[in-house]
């Protein structure tokens, strides 16, 4: 009787881990661009990382080892001292039609475009049947937790253009860093994807030192017609761990952290 | 004794599906990098005939070593206190990046783009994917530009230490090598 308990015991263990296998089976993602084991496309032309001049607070004339990120002259913009809680009369979240003059850094790939390479991570990270903020919120996670901060100055002079603003996302998702305009530029990449319609916004964060600080992020227009910040960058590198801290929120939320012109964007309350 | 078989099996299969639903929850945190085979924090160097770089060193050693003959260009960090500096030898084909350590400024990472430049495994520009990955293993993180071999960091608030490589054509571009570093401010 022990003989036949103890076979009874093992074909039941046996089963069991069968079944793991099933089930760990049914839940593998699928196969994504980042981890692959196998070599990827050749690319045609390797992104520029060196870096120039920041055309707000670099007094130096910098020349840059590689030419594809011109340094601008620009000065600064200064930033109204706190949000408008009055609604924007005429908020848009279109990018400005102009071109920006100065390419940036993003690399060309064979077959890789920026709309493959967003896709393939939405496909992977997002939540199939899941709402748009749960796509915004899984997006925005991968890449608090992937993105890696390199500093790469970018020309600003003609705004976020939307050839700008497709550069330094594609530069970003594909190098996987960037400074906070690359961040925020594939994070508008992403929302617009998902039909939130994103602009960047250029303004500036407050160090815990205590310095208003040149900065660049997301103000996006969910579904039911309100509109939100997110921080990617501030989320990772000064939240103490509490990103989330900067997805989705209202002016109100943001102001203590963060200033902007607020005629220039919409209002999120 | 039919009756506490099926108990038995019930109870084991029980357990079973137990094991498999924290399979499933544990999804791994892409912070948690695992260590690529062919890769250690002895391969965080870059060299150039006889001498050997790396990062968490002093940028005033690196002036020493290197010359006064350096493209400079400065911002304040929207990711750290303080500010980004880059130190960019044309003729060496080397940039340095720093961030501050006190009133001094530290290497945080080595980026080289051109000249007899190569790894402690013998990876220069122009090597292939292959040979990087027969000389380190299958990278960390890839993608169609980049392989990175990252370690992972000392402590939770950190990222770890890296050493990566761009490609053109199928060859390596560029290598650059960054420090563990602490997310956020310091």
């Amino acid at each position: 009787m022990k003989r036949v308990f103890a076979l009874i015991l093992a074909a039941a263990l046996l089963l069991g881990c069968a079944g793991c296998e099933s089930f760990g089976g049914a839940i593998t993602p699928p196969p994504s661009p980042w981890n692959s084991t196998t070599p990827t496309e050749t690319p045609s032309e390797t992104p520029s990382t060196a870096p120039s001049e920041d055309p707000s607070t670099a007094p130096s004339t910098d020349v840059s080892t590689e030419p594809s990120e011109a340094p601008s002259d620009e000065p600064s913009e200064e930033p109204s001292a706190a949000p408008s809680t009055e609604p924007s009369t005429a908020p848009s979240v279109a990018p400005s039609a102009a071109p920006s003059t100065e390419p940036s850094s993003a690399p060309v790939s064979g077959d890789s475009t920026l709309e493959t390479e967003v896709a393939a991570i939405i496909a992977k990270e997002c939540p199939a049947n899941g709402t748009q903020a749960e796509k915004i919120t899984a997006v925005f996670d991968w890449m608090v937790s992937t993105l890696k901060y390199k500093y790469v100055t970018v020309d600003l002079s003609n705004g976020y253009t939307d050839e700008l603003v497709d550069e330094l996302a594609y530069y970003t998702i594909t190098t996987l860093r960037g400074a906070c305009e690359h961040q925020a530029s594939l994070m508008k990449v992403f929302a617009d994807t998902l039909g939130a319609p994103a602009v960047v916004v250029k303004g500036d964060f407050l160090a815990e030192d205590g310095t208003w600080t040149e900065h660049g992020w997301v103000i996006v227009q969910l579904e039911d017609g309100s509109y939100r910040h997110i921080d990617v960058l501030f989320g990772r590198n000064h939240t103490h761990g509490k990103p989330h801290t900067m997805l989705l929120k209202t002016d109100e939320e943001f102001k203590a952290t963060h200033r902007w012109n607020a005629d220039d964007y919409p209002a999120c309350e | 004794m039919k009756k506490f078989f099926a108990l038995i099996l019930a109870l084991v299969m029980c357990f079973a599906l137990v094991g498999c639903g924290e399979d499933e929850k544990a999804s791994p945190s892409p912070d948690v990098v695992e260590t690529a085979a062919g890769f250690s924090a002895s391969d965080l160097t870059l060299k150039n005939g006889d001498k050997e770089y790396k990062c968490d060193v002093y940028i005033d050693d690196i002036i020493a070593d290197f010359g006064e003959n350096y493209v400079y260009s400065e911002a304040m960090s929207c990711a750290y206190d303080g500010m980004d500096k880059v130190y960019g030898y044309a003729d060496a084909n080397i940039d340095f990046s720093t961030r501050p350590d006190g009133d001094k400024d530290i290497v945080c990472e080595m980026y080289v783009h051109g000249g007899d430049w190569e790894t402690s495994k013998g990876i220069k520009l122009g090597s292939s994917r292959e040979q990087v990955i027969e000389a380190y293993g299958e990278p960390t993180q890839e993608t169609n530009l980049m392989f990175y071999y990252i370690l992972p960091a000392s402590n939770a608030e950190s990222e770890g230490a890296s050493l990566y490589f761009e490609f053109a054509n199928n060859a390596v571009s560029a290598i650059g090598v960054t420090a563990e570093q602490l997310i956020g401010e310091e």
